[in-house]
């Protein structure tokens, strides 16, 4: 240790009395001819430094291999420090997004405003620092590395002056659960097609016979008035067949009508707007391919109804299906499922499409059962849905839409609180 | 020959009622059957015409009749008559030599073509299986040196291959050639072609 000009600090470890080796903190202070020496010991600082630093090491190693992606960022400076996990899930390095900048540009669908989700950003951060520093999980879609878009769910939580952004990667679930869903309504739809399928198949056979045997004996019966003698006795044969085959195909009709009234019916408490959702689960799979729109809206805390939500979502799914096929390939097509309580007492469900309408003056025929528009339709639809709201006490009624289009009104009694 | 029959094949009492009616009435000989087993029990083995069948049947089926009339020595052609024919069966109907197939409200003039075509079609038929019969029955009169020979005429084989063959005298061959064309009633050599393919003799081995 030489003299110095000034005053200056040296660490040395000289060896207590007791033998305990101490850090001690020595400055000299040259004044005039003397040297001052001051003795400060840091053994406790420096044993608290070092398990700080140990601490911190033991610290970075868990975020840095925990299995979800983790993103550090220090408030002040912004600059980002990223984990494996993160890495791994979207390609990016914290050479890629050396600052919170980096990732505004990065990370975002080009769909998405900038200034929106800086603007976001900073009132969550705000919220979060002054309450009790959790941002509340919610899900983003953000673009990775590779330019593919996540689903992902982002949370954070501010600790001193560091945030650290959770982030765990939603894509593979929400595919597979959109995909489960998907293969549920083919499975509605293609129940409900061959159910309709079969009845149809069964429709035509059994009524084919009758309507064939009346044709025949007809036209037998015009031939036979077309000779000189007709044989009266033969024509009177010829109309008691006709009648019997008469009577016959109408029997068949009363079957069918008995069997598709068959089910029981059950009621209970179904809340409006689930039905609602249910329903537009099992229209959008038809509607998206076809580039239709489908809103629903339904009034908060609109009563329930009485009844049977299986039916109900049925005669839903039918009046759905119809707008459908009524917008045909109109490229802006569009339904909407509305609910409410337009009077007290009274739930309206109302679903209109943006498709082509139907003339007043054939509202009425719309009601009769096997009267169709379609090519392979039955004409069974609206009868149905009509014979289920009246079971509900309710009404249906047809309104045209004022542009265009068909509004199929469901009135049905709210349920009593 | 006879006067053909429409042979009604239905198992719905009254459509079968109505479609005997009307061919009557456009001047057919008909027979009706409640089934295909009531149709083998009880139709004139001989008759000539047609059969006009259900497709869809209880028991047996239009295309189980179909089978079942092929393999017999008198078969009939037959219409189809269907609810709704889904596209496979109606392959196999046409396939086993439907005649047609149509729906039960066929109306009547469309319907008649049919039977028309069907009547003269098993006409047709008939005449084609009579001339084979009749020049089988003349080639069964051959012996069998006389049926080698005549293979090797069929052939194209000269008298003298034909000799080298079997393995005898070309004079023996020429010999052979005479009587069978006596016999088989021919003036040449292709009016005896023309026999043998009507007998449904080729000349390949």
């Amino acid at each position: 240790m030489g003299p110095h000009d000034g005053g200056g600090a040296k660490n040395r470890r000289p060896c207590a009395q007791d033998g305990t080796v101490h850090d001690v903190e020595i400055s000299e202070v040259v004044f005039g001819d003397a040297i001052f020496g001051t003795f400060l010991d840091q053994t406790e600082r420096k044993r608290v430094l070092r398990e700080l630093e140990e601490s911190e090491t033991s610290f970075s190693g868990l975020v840095e291999n925990a299995p979800i992606g983790i993103v550090r960022m220090q408030l002040d400076s912004e600059r980002l420090w990223i984990n494996a996990a993160f890495t791994e899930m979207l390609g990016y390095t914290s050479e890629d997004l050396s600052d919170f900048g980096r990732w505004l540009e990065r990370a975002y669908p080009v769909t998405t405003d900038p200034e929106r989700i800086l603007a976001d950003w900073r009132k969550a951060l705000h919220q979060a620092r002054a309450g009790d520093g959790r941002i509340e999980p919610e899900e983003v879609r953000v673009v990775g590395k590779d330019g593919q878009e996540h689903e992902m769910q982002f949370s954070g939580i501010v600790v001193g002056h560091e945030l650290f952004c959770l982030w765990i990667d939603l894509t593979a679930r929400n595919r597979a659960e959109r995909l489960l869903r998907e293969r549920q309504e083919q499975l509605a739809r293609v129940g409900r097609v061959s159910t309709l399928g079969q009845l149809a198949a069964t429709l035509a056979h059994e009524l084919e016979q009758p309507l064939a045997a009346i044709l025949h004996n007809a036209d037998t019966a015009n031939l036979i008035l077309a000779s000189g003698s007709p044989d009266l006795r033969e024509l009177r044969s010829i109309m008691d067949d006709i009648l019997a085959d008469d009577r016959r195909a109408g029997a068949v009709l009363d079957r069918i009508r008995r069997m598709v009234q068959l089910r029981k019916f059950e009621t209970q408490a179904v809340p409006v707007e689930s039905l609602l959702r249910e329903v537009e689960g099992l229209i959008r799979p038809l509607a998206t391919p076809r580039r239709i729109a489908v809103e629903i809206s339904c009034n908060p805390g609109a009563p329930g109804i009485n009844g049977d939500p299986v039916l109900l979502q049925q005669s839903l799914l039918n009046l759905g299906l119809n707008a459908v096929d009524a917008i045909g390939s109109r490229t802006d097509g569009r339904i909407e499922l509305r609910a409410g309580e337009t009077q007290p007492g009274l739930i309206e469900i109302r679903l209109s499409d943006n498709g082509g309408g139907v003339p007043e003056e054939e509202f009425a025929l719309l009601f009769e059962p096997f009267h169709t528009t379609k090519r392979d339709g039955l004409g069974m639809g609206l009868p149905l849905v009509k014979s289920i709201v009246e079971k509900h006490e309710g009404q249906l009624r047809l309104e045209n839409q004022p542009g265009h289009g068909l509004a199929v009104c469901l009135l049905l009694p709210a349920r009593q609180p | 020959m006879s006067v053909p029959i429409i042979h009604v094949v239905d198992d719905d009492d009254s459509f079968l009622r109505s479609i005997m009616r009307l061919l009557r009435a456009s001047g057919y000989e008909v027979a009706p059957f409640s089934s295909v087993q009531d149709f083998f029990e009880r139709r004139d083995p001989a008759a000539c015409g047609c059969v006009l069948t259900d497709l869809q049947m209880p028991q047996r089926s239009g295309l189980d009749l179909q089978e079942a009339l092929a393999r017999t020595r008198n078969p009939l052609p037959l219409v189809f008559l269907t609810a709704k024919g889904d596209i496979p069966t109606t392959v196999r109907a046409m396939r086993g030599g439907a005649e047609d197939f149509l729906t039960k409200r066929t109306p009547r003039a469309k319907l008649l073509k049919a039977i028309d075509r069907a009547v003269e079609r098993d006409k047709r038929e008939r005449l084609e299986r009579a001339e084979r019969m009749q020049a089988q029955e003349k080639f069964a009169l051959l012996n069998e040196r006389e049926r080698q020979v005549l293979e090797g005429v069929l052939r194209g084989l000269l008298n003298k291959q034909i000799a080298d063959e079997l393995g005898i005298a070309e004079r023996t061959v020429k010999h052979h050639r005479t009587t069978l064309t006596q016999k088989l009633g021919v003036h040449s050599t292709a009016e005896l072609a023309l026999l043998a393919t009507e007998a449904g003799i080729s000349g390949a081995p």
